[in-house]
């Protein structure tokens, strides 16, 4: 999906530091998308247009008066609502949460507030983030914003529709089995989730502690980049640049075998194009595998559900009525898994992190698609791919909740639409410890792909 | 708060069998007023299959496990 808008963060943020932009004037044309768009999208469940407004035009002030704090200040940019910002509920895409208020900003909400960024608002998800189509949610599903009869994915659909539709510049979600990316790709956006624990979760809703991860939904990966270290604590200055590697001689292990053998074929073509692409600019690719990858979804199964069930026990007694019901039978679910199969998910997660380590021996980065489908019919329940039919739960979290049990850094970049005019999108793996090398290199690979150009 | 109300019977012949979990599970969560749960347990009953087949389950009555980083 080419978008409308493809300004980023990193191409105005210059003009924004000289004061030849006004973050005002940003602010009210993301605020004009939303009024516009989300009637039909329901990307946002609260947008904060006056409070975003009286930030931009403090923002302006600041910059004039040679108080500037980076490439975000200024910048409207948009939350997932299940991470705290003070003052405003915290919903959690549930009803269960619908009088909530936070108290107290989220750390890497206070980050990204000390860097000068404008929230617009709360973004729509999948309930709790128990889903990955963003349709179970107490306030309505989202929508995809190129088919409104779509998913955009999830369990961050809302801020993967916000991005890519210019409501907001980016977005911060959470991904526990690949929900940053899985949108980010339906939606033709990046999405990054960083290694495991770089960035803190005190003040977001849980939905499993050891699998959460923090992460931006960006325009460009420069953008990613900049909102990342930001949450770090680290704001970057305008046009301080993501240099990335050339990419002759770098050196992709890509996985096969069980991460392509669900795909639509339309998917494959498009990924398969994309890495030929690659190849044609020097990188050298390889295929990898990754032993026990048929064990990735009973492990990963196991873990996210006794997780879940056992931070919703109590609300699900007193107000199990108030969840949607796909997301309330996924969580009783979670109350019936034994402990034995517990502790075996717990070893299993070991084995595939030293796997996943191991096929990582003589390569810079794996490579393998981010979904196996386009972006799903809401109210489907099942794709027939490869003469078998699976569940789209199953099939949309097949390529990524890997990486959440392991916890190395994964991105998902846009890297061509099917002929319906879909986006794919193609993931790449680092090193543990090395998400800003996995974005570097993310930056030459966005540059070769040359997918919004 | 739930009401725990396990059967006599229950106590007695419950093994930790995937059968005989799936059952009394079944038979529970039809009894806490949550029919639709009932079918999707076999979901979580074949992927616990799966868990307890996989190849890397460790057997004390076999081989030591070795966790070394290096380890094949």
């Amino acid at each position: 999906m080419k978008q409308a808008n493809r300004l980023t963060i990193t191409d105005i943020a210059p003009r924004v530091g000289r004061g030849e932009l006004r973050s005002e004037r940003l602010t009210e044309e993301c605020l004009a998308q939303i009024g516009s768009l989300n009637p039909r999208l329901n990307a946002f469940i609260t947008v904060t247009a006056d409070a975003a407004l009286a930030a931009a035009r403090q923002a302006d002030r600041d910059i004039a008066a040679g108080r500037g704090r980076g490439a975000l200040h200024g910048m409207p940019v948009s939350l997932k609502d299940l991470i705290d910002q003070e003052g405003l509920p915290t919903t959690a895409g549930s009803r269960v949460r619908a009088d909530h208020v936070a108290t107290r900003d989220a750390p890497i909400v206070a980050r990204l507030r000390n860097a000068g960024v404008v929230f617009v608002g709360k973004t729509n998800l999948h309930e709790f983030a128990f889903g990955t189509t963003n349709e179970d949610s107490g306030w309505g599903p989202a929508r995809h914003p190129q088919d409104d009869t779509r998913s955009p994915g999830g369990s961050s659909g809302g801020s993967a529709v916000a991005v890519s539709t210019a409501m907001s510049f980016a977005s911060v979600g959470t991904d526990t089995g690949g929900s940053v990316r899985i949108p980010a790709a339906a939606c033709g956006i990046i999405g990054l989730k960083p290694g495991w624990n770089e960035l803190p979760a005190d003040g977001v809703v849980p939905l499993s502690r050891q699998l959460d991860h923090l992460g931006p939904l960006a325009r460009s990966v420069s953008d990613a980049w900049l909102l990342y270290e930001a949450m770090r604590g680290s704001p970057r200055a305008a046009g301080e640049p993501l240099d990335g590697p050339p990419l002759r001689g770098v050196r992709l292990g890509m996985l096969g075998g069980y991460f392509f053998d669900r795909m639509e074929e339309d998917v494959e073509s498009a990924l398969r194009a994309a890495v030929e692409r690659l190849r044609s600019a020097g990188v050298q690719i390889s295929e990898v595998t990754v032993p026990h990858a048929r064990d990735i979804a009973p492990i990963y199964l196991h873990l996210v559900l006794s997780d879940a069930a056992a931070y919703h026990a109590t609300a699900l007694e007193r107000h199990g009525d108030l969840y949607t019901a796909p997301v309330r039978l996924r969580l009783e679910m979670g109350r019936y898994v034994l402990g034995e199969d517990y502790a075996r998910a717990l070893r299993g997660r070991e084995v595939l992190r030293r796997a996943v380590t191991q096929a990582m021996n003589g390569v810079d980065a794996l490579l393998l698609p981010t979904l196996s489908i386009v972006a799903p019919r809401l109210g489907q329940a099942s794709v027939a791919v490869r003469g078998g039919t699976e569940s789209v739960r199953n099939v949309m979290l097949r390529c990524t909740q890997l990486f959440n049990l392991t916890g190395h850094p994964a991105i998902t970049l846009p890297c061509a639409d099917t002929p319906a005019g879909l986006p794919v999108g193609l993931q790449l793996v680092g090193r543990s410890n090395a998400t800003t090398d996995l974005l570097r290199l993310a930056r030459s690979v966005e540059t070769a792909l040359d997918y919004a150009r | 708060m739930r009401r725990l109300t396990v059967t006599s019977q229950s106590i007695y012949t419950f093994r930790v069998t995937i059968a005989e979990w799936l059952a009394f599970a079944k038979e529970d969560a039809a009894r806490r007023g949550l029919p639709d749960l009932v079918p999707i347990l076999d979901t979580l009953a074949a992927s616990t299959a799966a868990l307890r087949g996989a190849e890397w389950n460790d057997d004390a009555a076999g081989e030591t496990p070795d966790d070394r980083e290096d380890a094949p």
